[in-house]
């Protein structure tokens, strides 16, 4: 079972700022493992949607080169304190989570 | 009374698959597997739609001129083309060049941060589409080591 995004979504003026940390190993395939030599299977995040109340605000599309453990921050107009933003992710494997924190 | 009785618990399954499959739904764009594979710097950006892509002061692509950790270089692309739909990141020497794309909705700032990893020493390309036409600003980063071992 996957971590749970860590998510801020700060208020200021009129525009909401959203900042997630995604822990994920986001493999390449491309490297090989240094005991056994073997090829290490890719392993990534290839989808995250951002919700603000039941409106998407944001959708990615990643691939093998985004860091591991994903750092994604974005800015919206609009939203307020005590707005929900929901984000959600899907890896290769078919793996998904979803997380929620609250517009501060 | 059979019949009423089926057609309710289908609208029921069809409406608790709904619910279920919604985190799933928001994804509005498939992604493309196809696309995102390409190997070869060219062909990506070719089948992405950024083949005569004019450059743009309007997009403000922020990268380190140095990689210190290449398997986490900072990333900032903002662009003030009106109606940008999408944001995209390639790395021309990566060994899957498309690294990230991103949908802007209405409402959303065309501004994203994200952390990448760079193989080798290579120019980044940022790529807007705003309109239905591609813009792109592009920028060299030196790597020292690489950000793929």
């Amino acid at each position: 079972m996957a971590e749970a995004i860590k998510m801020r979504a700060q208020w200021r003026d009129g525009v909401t700022e959203i900042r997630m940390l995604i822990p994920h190993p986001m493999e390449t395939g491309f490297r090989k493992d240094a005991v056994t030599g073997r090829a290490i299977p890719a392993d990534f995040i290839h989808t995250l949607s951002v919700r603000l109340n039941d409106r998407v605000v944001l959708e990615g599309h990643f691939n093998t080169a985004v860091s591991m453990n994903p750092v994604i921050a974005f800015k919206l107009k609009g939203g307020k304190p005590g707005d929900r933003v929901t984000a959600s992710w899907m890896d290769g494997k078919g793996e998904q989570r979803t997380d929620e924190t609250l517009v501060r | 009374m059979d019949a009423m009785r089926r057609t309710l618990l289908h609208g029921l399954a069809a409406a608790l698959v709904a619910f279920v499959a919604f985190p799933l739904r928001a994804f509005a764009v498939e992604w493309d597997k196809a696309l995102f594979g390409l190997a070869d710097f060219a062909a990506a950006w070719r089948s992405y739609g950024a083949t005569d892509a004019p450059a743009s002061q309007q997009i403000m692509l922020v990268t380190p001129d140095v990689a210190e950790n290449a398997a986490t270089v900072p990333i900032d692309v903002t662009s003030h083309i009106p109606g940008t739909e999408e944001i995209a990141i390639f790395a021309e020497k990566n060994p899957l060049p498309l690294i990230c794309r991103f949908f802007i909705p209405e409402g959303t700032m065309p501004a994203i941060s994200v952390r990448l990893k760079l193989a080798e020493t290579t120019r980044v390309r940022a790529v807007v589409r705003a309109g239905g036409k591609y813009y792109m600003a592009a920028r060299e980063v030196r790597v020292v080591g690489g950000g793929c071992a």
